[in-house]
């Protein structure tokens, strides 16, 4: 019996190595090894990435590009006792701020009022590792694009090539000392920018200095913030729904104990792009269709159930038809 | 062969394909690119070029700009001759006083073609008939942007309902934003989507 096992274990080891010898050949008479040493070459840029630039210390100055919309943000970033702390405030137009404290964030309004949009312990979200690159490889290929610059930096490109066509192409170009993305896009299939991220001036900060984190905005204390929730369903509107189809590689991004299956709105991310589903109960159809502000298709549709009109709407950075499809797939019970 | 085409238009692609033209000048070259299978093929040449340079040729190789481009000229014809199917509606919505930031109108009565899982590639490529109409980019305004899709609109939302619809989505919009710029626990930089987010919530009260 034990000999059996042995033999039979002899047999396919040396099966094995025949075949992994003749794969390297194969592998290094053409160009497949090469690529295949890309590949993982990006995804181990990708993953110091994910790992190294959230704890980055940094400000700067990035223009973001959305459709014809190209605007001009000033941002500071930190860690402040393992919180990410952020400022930023938007350079054309009205003065508009963003703080981030951790899980909190509030926006500074033109008027100088202040609105918090997250609250402490109230993200709908857990920390659930997010766009790990196990996650990304169900739905990405990865690609070395080679060493540029950008902001007077040396950089590393690595396009996430979609494996199927229900989302778009991503590409980011890291900073190669604080793998700080200092250019992202998101491009269509038929090769439209959708949205673009680019640094102009760039700064790697030392320490936390806590006054760069203050808002600029002079007499506003975040403590005055009053706070909002966009969706204002009551435990009635809400019923057991679940999502019949979406694209391969996206992950409810719900924390538990925020009543997952009882919730009006769910967050799904693939590692890239995020969508958002809403399902409410609605006197009646108003409007139906698709919608594209920027990189962000929305879907609109509506479902009866138990003799009530019920709206779902899908938000996210993905083409109009997934969009459509997903909200389509919604299963009310 | 070069005759036809000058050395600034085959400028002008290089520094398109960088991300380096500026929006005008990036119009001008696709129109050109439209009209010219020459720049065209150019175009592509370029692309695989830089990309070979760079260690590996991208897989935006094969992707013919000519869908942007028309959609580029559709856009400016669109503008221009107005005398599309969906002029009225377009109009309601270009007469409003948008209160709030991020506006669009929601596309009404849309076809909703159901989407069969091999015919993928062929439902993504035949809806690239998009229109995006931006008729004003002050960053006071924010982008009205209008995606219409098939051709059949249903019968028309007064203003108040318009306002309304746009008002909701924006909501959803902002909502979703937040919860991106919050949920991938990197950055807040999703945010800039929001571009202004002054008036959503006052509006409510009048």
């Amino acid at each position: 019996m034990v000999r059996w096992v042995l033999i039979l274990g002899l047999i396919s080891f040396a099966g094995l190595s025949i075949a992994a010898e003749t794969d390297n050949k194969s592998a290094l008479s053409n160009q497949a090894l090469t690529s295949e040493q890309q590949s993982l070459t990006a995804q181990g840029f990708y993953e110091q990435m994910l790992e190294m630039s959230p704890k980055a210390m940094y400000q700067g100055i990035f223009s973001h590009q959305a459709g014809n919309q190209v605007q001009n943000i000033e941002i500071v970033h930190g860690i402040n006792n393992g919180d990410i702390w952020e400022r930023m405030m938007h350079l054309d137009g009205p003065v508009r701020e963003i703080i981030r404290r951790g899980e909190e964030l509030f926006c500074i309004h033109p008027d100088a009022s202040v609105e918090q949009l997250q609250k402490q312990g109230n993200a709908p979200f857990g920390n659930k590792s997010m766009g790990s690159i196990k996650q990304l490889n169900l739905a990405y290929n990865f690609k070395l694009l080679g060493g540029q610059r950008v902001a007077g930096r040396p950089v590393v490109g690595i396009q996430l090539t979609p494996k199927d066509a229900t989302r778009h192409f991503y590409q980011v170009w890291l900073d190669k000392q604080t793998t700080v993305p200092l250019r992202t896009e998101l491009i269509a299939r038929n090769g439209q920018v959708l949205e673009r991220y680019l640094f102009s001036y760039f700064k790697s900060d030392a320490q936390f200095d806590d006054r760069l984190f203050q808002p600029r905005n002079k007499g506003v204390e975040l403590n005055m913030a009053e706070s909002t929730e966009v969706l204002k369903a009551s435990t009635a509107d809400i019923l057991e729904w679940r999502l019949n189809w979406m694209p391969i590689g996206f992950q409810d991004q719900t924390a538990s104990g925020h009543a997952p299956k009882l919730s009006a709105r769910r967050i799904y991310s693939d590692g890239v792009v995020m969508f958002s589903v809403y399902v409410e109960g609605v006197e009646k159809v108003q409007d139906e269709g698709t919608a594209q502000a920027g990189p962000t298709a929305l879907a609109v549709q509506h479902k009866q159930w138990h003799g009530k009109t019920h709206r779902i709407t899908v938000v996210g950075e993905i083409p109009a038809a997934t969009a459509q499809r997903i909200a389509e797939s919604v299963e009310l019970r | 062969m070069g005759m036809s085409m000058s050395d600034n238009k085959i400028e002008s692609l290089s520094a398109l394909m960088d991300g380096e033209l500026d929006e005008l000048a990036l119009h001008r070259t696709l129109k050109d690119a439209g009209d010219s299978s020459e720049l065209k093929e150019t175009w592509s040449r370029f692309h695989i070029g830089s990309d070979a340079m760079k260690g590996s040729v991208s897989d935006f190789s094969h992707i013919d700009i000519s869908g942007a481009v028309s959609a580029a000229i559709e856009h400016e014809s669109f503008e221009a001759s107005s005398s599309s199917k969906g002029r009225t509606w377009l109009k309601a919505v270009g007469g409003l006083s948008i209160a709030a930031s991020v506006t669009f109108a929601v596309v009404l009565g849309a076809r909703f073609n159901p989407l069969v899982e091999n015919s993928m590639d062929e439902q993504f490529a035949s809806k690239t008939q998009i229109q995006i109409v931006t008729p004003e980019s002050t960053p006071q305004k924010g982008p009205l942007m209008i995606a219409q899709q098939g051709s059949e609109l249903a019968p028309e939302l007064n203003e108040v309902q318009l306002e309304q619809a746009q008002e909701r989505l924006n909501a959803y919009l902002k909502q979703h934003a937040q919860d991106s710029a919050l949920g991938q626990g990197r950055t807040a930089m999703p945010f800039a989507r929001v571009v202004n987010f002054e008036t959503s919530n006052k509006n409510k009260g009048n």
